[in-house]
């Protein structure tokens, strides 16, 4: 199988050496954006399964002939570059948590479609494992009501950008059936997430909400919240005062799905704690694999939508080093 | 009636008329300036204290995670 990578970033190389750990690939054909070439493409897995070349697009459709799949892990490049896959019939995983980018992902749905060609939009640790852990906790309930997502830390310096910004950007909430508005960095509420770490999380403009309303329309509230520190929310509206870490430490995720089974209100709490980089490298080459495989539905969606059997996705996942935890013993009592 | 009304009036709005020029005659437009910079920035001091005090709630007393297993995850699908 060749497959195509787009980005070089903490999350690219994790995806770049979860694919060549697969069997299925024979060749990954690394693209970076110009100016920032991939400085050792050896150290992400043999050389003569690699090679890494500058983005430009003649190079990139060129090499789509014959490709299996492509991986986005690069922000702000989404629509382009998945136009040209959809028409060579190739699968899509974008990793970016960028709301523009899943919106102009999202709006290819039909050209998807037609194709017969999947397109993952937001298929990160969150959205992207966020949506897979609600769709798994989804299958257990008989009507969903509501989901929340709390995340922790941040992969690599884009994710970290893109997070400061999206703490001071309007967010849009779906609550009681339609999109209300919210200032970025309030709603604070202490989350307690797997292995340990509890920390206050506010509003972020991340498109989680946007992809699980898509991919279960009897929503009625869904939310999305980021832990930040007191110095994080007080500088958002400022550039970011330091440069980002290379790639974060500590990160998790939880997702919170609230709903009725057998006429009795249920809350499934159940999470991932890990790498946030290694998390989004880890569900981004799973997909584009299952999508290789055909086993994903056609069309432009959130894992959410397009992953058929999530509990099967999960246990795979597991097997690469993923610990998905359920919390036990005591409801949710968050007044989301 | 109204005559004695309008003439309250203006003696009161002369007096103010008079205290304010008095005001800036001695210590000029600055200071009013000042004084209005003074009262933003406090409040501003105020809303960024009120808006990062405190915490977002307790955590919960019981319970805790558990790791699932392959055989607690696939299940699911199949309901």
């Amino acid at each position: 199988m060749r497959a195509l990578l787009v980005g070089t970033g903490a999350v690219g190389t994790r995806s770049a050496r979860q694919l060549l750990s697969s069997s299925l690939v024979s060749e990954l054909i690394v693209f970076s954006r110009p100016g920032h070439a991939l400085r050792r493409p050896n150290a992400i897995g043999s050389p003569e399964m690699v090679k890494a070349e500058e983005l430009a697009p003649k190079a990139y459709e060129l090499a789509l002939s014959g490709a299996s799949f492509v991986i986005l892990a690069a922000p702000r490049l989404g629509a382009g570059l998945a136009r040209a896959a959809i028409d060579a019939g190739v699968p899509l995983v974008s990793v970016s948590d960028d709301p523009a980018d899943v919106r102009a992902l999202l709006a290819l749905n039909d050209v998807a479609a037609r194709r017969g060609v999947p397109v993952v939009a937001g298929a990160g640790m969150a959205p992207g494992l966020s949506c897979l852990f609600a769709s798994w906790a989804v299958a257990g309930l008989e009507e969903v009501m509501e989901v929340h997502v709390a995340t922790l830390g941040t992969g690599g310096p884009a994710c970290a950008r893109r997070r400061h910004a999206a703490l001071g950007e309007v967010v849009e909430e779906w609550s009681d059936g339609a999109w209300v508005r919210k200032v970025g960095g309030s709603g604070r509420e202490l989350v307690w997430f797997p292995d340990g770490p509890s920390a206050d999380c506010y509003r972020v403009n991340r498109p989680d909400a946007t992809l699980l309303v898509r991919a279960f329309p009897s929503l009625r509230r869904a939310t999305s919240r980021a832990a930040a520190s007191r110095r994080d929310r007080t500088t958002s509206w400022l550039p970011m005062l330091r440069r980002p870490h290379p790639e974060g430490t500590v990160g998790a995720v939880r997702v919170d799905v609230r709903g009725r089974r057998a006429g009795v209100a249920q809350s499934v709490v159940i999470g991932a704690s890990g790498r946030p980089a290694v998390l989004a490298g880890i569900v981004a080459a799973s997909l584009a694999l299952k999508a290789a495989q055909g086993e994903l539905i056609a069309g432009a969606g959130g894992v959410g939508s397009l992953v058929k059997r999530p509990g099967e996705l999960l246990a795979e996942l597991a097997s690469h080093g993923l610990r998905a935890m359920k919390f036990e013993g005591a409801h949710a009592t968050a007044p989301w | 009636m109204q005559s004695h009304g309008s003439a309250a009036f203006r003696d009161v709005w002369a007096s103010l008329r008079c205290r304010v020029r008095s005001v800036t005659d001695k210590r000029g437009n600055l200071w009013l300036l000042s004084r209005a910079l003074f009262a933003v920035l406090l409040a501003a001091l105020v809303g960024v204290i009120v808006r990062l005090r405190g915490s977002g709630g307790t955590p919960p007393h019981h319970g805790g995670w558990r790791e699932l297993s392959v055989e607690d995850l696939e299940p699911m699908d199949k309901q």
